[in-house]
This record gives structure tokens, C-alpha cells and sequence, in this order.
């Protein structure tokens, strides 16, 4: 079956949904950290990265020079690159327009949405794949002007736990991914969950001896290698 | 220019390279059979990878609960394969953790 623009809105309203709270988030704390709304809409329209806007947020708040924040910004979204290439892979035969639009829009969740999406079996229309990084796009651009807008009106956002909406987001892409390898790959199930266990040790443990991105980078890098071994053709000496 | 324009357009400016150059590249060159395979496989170690770093990270520390109400959300998501139930779960459990309980 192949999904398509028309199914995109409807498909991308979890990411929305967990995008609005978080961007709603980050509005708040941008705004008491003292940046005008119309800084908080020009990191959300230009930067478009919820990690890296936190940090820009974070370390500009802290006189940090242009330079390291670009380069700490660069290490941060470096994982991108990948997500990118498996994107772009996918739906090479778009025209250059096309790309030119896709390609600024990747993001976390929207790419786990494709992967979670391609590995069920389904067939993704470069439609569907626009429609859902315009959503998204509007959503969090949206929730981060009014956080920044109307913050101080909530007395105390934890309370409704939207926070963790980001974390349930994460938890189900990986679930349902998961389960999309799962089912497709029934004969290599032991090695699925090698991968697993072997992308989660390398996290924890680069995470705890070093810093959180490079715990993903290494992860992905070692479970990635770790899958394209497995299938390493047999003839080979 | 103020700190917070240079600032900004620095950031932007090599994230969207960095989202970019992939889409460029693969017009260009062919990939090599070996990356292909690799990038079958990156989604699973990816998600894994970010999925963990929400609960457990530098930045954040343990989220502890979070683990804990985590759990039922991800057999209700492998169970009716539902990324809105995943996340709704899980808000609706933290959010009576942090009323009643925490």
C-alpha cells in the first residue's frame, strides 16, 4: 500500500502532538531566559532543531562565542547526515526541487515516522513525506511562538506531563520499528535483537564515558556496522 | 550584527548542509552496495539509540518513572501497533505520577 500526501496530516499528528509540547517548552524557557518572541520564531523557522535549540538558547544565555556554538550545534545535528543518506536513498528519484525541500526538514521523529512507515512494508509517496515534514514544521513552529507568547500565563506545566510526550514519541518510533524489522525479517530475529542490545550497550556506555552525542553517533555507527556484517555475502573469503 | 543573528545564521547555516548534502550527493554518485546495507540498518540502531537518550542522557540523568511508565506504553504500541497510544500513555501516566504521586 502506498501512503500519500492526502494521509500525511493524519499520519504525522502523533509528531505534532509531541512536537506542540515540546516546542511549547521550548518557547517557555526561551522567553525566560529572556529571548522576544520573535527570536524564539526565527530559531524555530531557520534552526528548526529542538536539541540544538535548546543549546543555542542555553549556551547564547552564557556569552558563548559564535564559533562554539556553531560548532557544537554542527556535533549535535551531525547524526542528521545519516537520516539524510536513508532518506534521500529512498526517494532518489525526486526531482532537485523536491530534495530541496525534504532534505531541511529532516528531523528526529519525522525520520523515525519514515523508517517506522517503510519498515512495515509501506510504500511512501514523496507527497506523503513532504506533507508530513510541513506539518510537523508548522507545529512546532507554532507551539514555540505561542509558548514564548503566553508561557508565563501556566502555573506549572509539569503537572500535565507533556514533557514526557517527547519521551512516548521516541518509545513508540523505536517499538514500532522495531516491530517493522521483527515481522519482516523473521529469519534474522536473534541478530535484530543483537543489534538492539548491541546499539544500547554502546550508547550507555560512550554516553557515560564521554557525551550523549556521541553515544548516538557511535550506536548507530556500531549496530549499522554490526547489520551490514550480517549480511555479508557468503562467497566472500 | 547582534550576537543572537550571527549566532543563529552560523547554526543554520551548517545544519542545513549537514540535512542537505546527503540529498545532493546521492543525485550524484551511486552508493557503494556495502552502505546501502548499512543504511538498511542505521533506522534500528538510530531509534534505539535515541530512544535511550531520552530516558538516559548527561544532559537529563535517569529518568526513572520515566522508565517505569515507559513500559506499559510500549506493550500497548506492540500490541495495537499505535504511535498515538504510545504517546498518549505515556503523558497520561506522567501526568497522574506528578498530580497524585511524585
Amino acid at each position: 500500500m502506498t501512503r500519500t500526501f492526502g494521509q500525511s496530516f493524519k499520519d504525522a499528528l502523533p509528531l505534532s502532538v509531541s512536537y506542540m509540547s515540546i516546542g511549547l517548552a521550548y518557547g517557555m524557557i526561551a522567553a525566560a531566559a529572556g529571548f522576544s518572541v520573535w527570536q524564539v520564531a526565527a530559531t524555530s523557522l531557520f534552526l528548526y532543531a529542538g536539541a540544538a535549540q535548546f543549546l543555542l538558547v542555553n549556551l547564547l544565555s552564557q556569552q558563548v562565542a559564535w564559533v562554539t556554538i556553531a560548532l557544537l550545534i554542527f556535533l549535535v545535528n551531525f547524526r542528521f547526515v545519516l537520516m539524510s543518506l536513508s532518506m534521500a536513498h529512498y526517494f532518489q528519484k525526486q526531482p532537485w526541487w523536491s530534495a530541496l525541500l525534504m532534505g531541511p526538514l529532516v528531523t528526529d521523529e519525522s525520520y523515525g515516522l519514515f523508517t517506522m512507515a517503510h519498515n512495515r512494508g509501506e510504500q511512501l509517496s514523496i507527497g506523503w513525506m513532504q506533507g508530513v515534514n510541513v506539518w510537523s514544521y508548522v507545529a512546532w513552529f507554532i507551539a514555540s511562538v505561542v509558548g514564548a507568547a503566553f508561557g508565563k500565563l501556566v502555573p506549572d506545566p509539569q503537572r500535565y506531563g507533556l514533557d514526557f510526550a517527547l519521551v512516548g514519541m521516541f518509545a513508540g518510533l523505536w517499538i514500532l520499528t522495531v516491530q517493522g524489522f521483527w515481522q519482516t525479517m523473521s529469519a534474522k530475529r536473534r541478530q535484530l535483537l543483537t543489534l538492539v542490545l548491541l546499539s544500547a550497550s554502546v550508547y550507555i556506555a560512550v554516553m557515560l564515558l564521554w557525551s550523549d552525542t556521541a553515544a548516538i553517533l557511535c550506536a548507530t555507527l556500531v549496530g549499522g556496522v554490526y547489520g551490514m556484517l550480517l549480511e555479508k555475502e557468503p562467497t566472500h573469503g | 550584527m547582534d550576537k543572537f543573528v550571527v549566532a543563529l545564521i552560523a547554526a543554520s547555516v551548517v545544519t542545513l548542509l549537514i540535512r542537505l548534502i546527503p540529498f545532493v550527493l546521492v543525485r550524484f554518485i551511486m552508493l557503494p552496495y556495502r552502505l546501502q546495507l548499512f543504511l538498511k540498518y542505521v533506522p534500528l540502531a538510530m531509534m534505539t539509540a535515541l530512544f535511550l537518550h531520552a530516558i538516559w542522557s548527561r544532559e537529563h540523568g535517569l529518568d526513572l518513572m520515566g522508565v517505569v511508565f515507559v513500559i506499559p506504553a510500549l506493550i500497548y504500541g506492540w500490541w495495537r501497533q499505535s504511535l498515538t497510544g504510545v504517546v498518549v500513555i505515556s503523558v497520561v501516566l506522567m501526568a497522574l505520577w506528578r498530580s497524585f504521586g511524585g
